[in-house]
């Protein structure tokens, strides 16, 4: 007689609580939280250390509970590609149900932890990009078109905003050149990932641009993205957002990312993207890190 | 981390009463802030 062993424990209560914050997206959060944080900083008035703590964790909780409804959405294409195939949905090790649940839940739970701790106005957009990132980046945009990061980028590009209103309870112009900030660094940042993944997004069925359209039109489309992002990213120095600190680190950062643009387009090796993609992560953060550090100085003189 | 379902399962029973206890907290803290007008 065989002895089959069976477990009284679900295989979604056995996993490892490491599995369950995986499904958060912790490296795309780290990103969220900090334009979040530079958002909240920069914006006209004072907020107690808890509510802007409070309202960081919501930001937090938020952008990770909409990354974990994205994977449920997501597993079966996941599974077909080399850089999601460790994800615990993928794996088994989680229960696609309680993944739904999960993210569900905690989208709740930040947006009603931000109308409480600071403003409707910051859970109204809360729960708006998470709505947008789900339902029109996710659902509507990702499988059917080569423009669904173009689009679907502005799902990422609401922190600095719902940060802003945190603090104001209003969207000004200057919160929505931090959204546009991120808005068309975004195409760039994917394209180039896309560039060196393009067999996987292929074998999965994702219409990103590479595939649709080609290597060489992707990164003409990159390049036109990184000029774009010149003059803008200078605009906070316009609008007297910044001064003279940010806007040296925005316009060398902003050739340094030409320079890449340009790069990639004139070689073929996978290298030169796989580099801009990891510069783009790191002219992102400096452009913020830079817009707050000015913010601090300014303030201190 | 352990393979150990049961061992999975107590910590995740352990950070899910953490959690909850910290969102109590959290709560109490912005409506005594709140309510002060801090």
């Amino acid at each position: 007689m065989t002895d089959v062993s069976v477990s009284p424990i679900a295989p979604s209560q056995s996993a490892p609580v490491a599995d369950w914050f995986a499904l958060l997206k912790p490296r795309v959060m780290t990103l969220v939280v900090f334009t979040g944080v530079v958002g909240l900083s920069l914006a006209p008035g004072q907020l107690h250390p808890v509510l802007a703590l409070a309202a960081i964790l919501a930001i937090a909780v938020g952008a990770g509970a909409s990354g974990c409804i994205n994977m449920w959405y997501e597993r079966d294409v996941d599974a077909l590609m080399r850089r999601t195939q460790q994800r615990p949905l993928v794996r088994g090790i989680i229960d696609p149900a309680e993944a739904l649940a999960f993210g569900v839940v905690l989208t709740l739970f930040a947006v009603m932890l931000m109308g409480l701790a600071t403003n409707w106005v910051a859970a109204f957009w809360l729960a708006f990009a998470s709505a947008f990132y789900v339902f029109v980046y996710t659902i509507g945009l990702k499988r059917r078109t080569p423009q669904n990061i173009v689009i679907g980028g502005a799902a990422g590009a609401f922190p600095p905003v719902i940060g802003w209103a945190a603090v104001t309870g209003t969207t000004p112009v200057e919160a929505w050149l931090l959204f546009a900030l991120i808005f068309f660094w975004t195409p760039p940042h994917f394209w180039a990932l896309s560039l060196y993944r393009c067999e996987d997004y292929a074998r999965a069925g994702i219409p990103m641009l590479p595939v649709v359209k080609g290597k060489a039109h992707t990164k003409r489309h990159m390049l036109a993205y990184t000029l774009l992002l010149l003059p803008l990213s200078l605009a906070p120095v316009y609008l007297q957002m910044a001064g003279t600190l940010y806007g040296s680190i925005a316009l060398g950062m902003s050739l340094g990312f030409i320079a890449h643009a340009l790069r990639v387009l004139r070689r073929e090796e996978d290298a030169a993207a796989r580099a801009m993609f990891f510069f783009s992560l790191f002219y992102l953060f400096s452009l913020f890190a830079a817009l707050w550090a000015d913010h601090l100085l300014r303030s201190l003189l | 981390m352990t393979t150990d379902p049961k061992a999975n399962l107590r910590r995740r029973n352990l950070a899910t009463l953490a959690i909850i206890l910290a969102f109590c907290v959290l709560i109490y803290a912005i409506g005594f802030i709140k309510m002060k007008g801090l």
